[in-house]
């Protein structure tokens, strides 16, 4: 499958939209991310507003998230911002600072 | 597919903004905005790059619209277009590469230097040279020792032709 990779020596300084799977390791700092996958790794560290399918997030993400199927927040991830998906999960010992919008 | 340290752009993806790092990079897609780098930079064909570029080495093989600068090596593959400034210290243009701009290969200290060394392109001459119009009408033994405290090669070209 065809999958966008963002290393974590990489700094992205805009916006990122169109892909199937997009990972990243490394830093976005934008306005938007969107895709279907999108995972935000350990390393991960984003500043963007996020649309897609689902989003994993292991790493930081400071932004709106916008998911049509899921959002999963690793027990290492870091959200500060408000969460649209019919779907959540929050492991123990993540961190969460937003609303929830599950409608 | 992504060693470490090698990021993907693939090709349904656009970026609108600027990239930098220390990560190798393959673009199949599109990016909008400057690509910087410490490490290569390869655009694949089909993909598309609207900004400057700098890497430590660049490889396209699609679009480019911008001035490329690489520390160590540009190669252009045939798919590759160009729009731009090319600069880097060694650079290889393959058949069917297409620039739209301007090529510079060599390091800026060493470029008054450099012209005179890469390519003497008188090919064309050895052809018409003298010693084919001596040889015709002239003695044809003494033709083929005329030319050869200066030019050995033509000397060769000029027996072959004698025996065929």
């Amino acid at each position: 499958m065809a999958r966008t990779f963002i290393g974590d020596g990489l700094v992205v300084e805009g916006d990122i939209e169109g892909s199937d799977e997009l990972v990243v390791q490394g830093q976005v700092r934008g306005g938007s991310i969107s895709g279907k996958e999108i995972a935000i790794e350990k390393s991960g560290d984003v500043e963007a507003q996020v649309q897609g399918e689902t989003l994993r997030l292991a790493g930081k993400l400071v932004g709106d998230v916008q998911a049509q199927a899921r959002v999963e927040i690793g027990a290492e991830g870091r959200l500060h911002g408000d969460v649209k998906a019919p779907r959540i999960a929050i492991a123990d010992g993540a961190h969460f600072k937003g609303h929830i919008d599950t409608e | 597919m992504a060693q470490p340290g090698e990021s993907i752009i693939e090709a349904q993806t656009r970026i609108r903004g600027d990239v930098r790092g220390k990560d190798s990079l393959v673009v199949r897609g599109r990016i909008r905005g400057s690509v910087e780098l410490e490490a290569a930079l390869v655009l694949e064909s089909g993909g598309l790059i609207r900004g400057n570029v700098s890497a430590t080495e660049v490889t396209v093989g699609g679009v480019l619209v911008g001035d490329v600068e690489a520390r160590d090596r540009v190669v252009l593959l045939p798919t590759a277009q160009v729009q731009g400034r090319v600069r880097s210290r060694s650079l290889r243009v393959e058949a069917g590469a297409r620039v739209d701009g301007s090529l510079e290969a060599g390091e800026v200290q060493q470029l008054s230097a450099a012209p005179q060394a890469p390519r003497p392109l008188s090919p064309a001459p050895e052809p018409a040279a003298s010693p084919d119009s001596e040889a015709g009408p002239g003695a044809p033994s003494s033709d083929a020792e005329s030319p050869d405290p200066e030019q050995p090669r033509r000397s060769r070209v000029v027996v072959v032709k004698k025996r065929s």
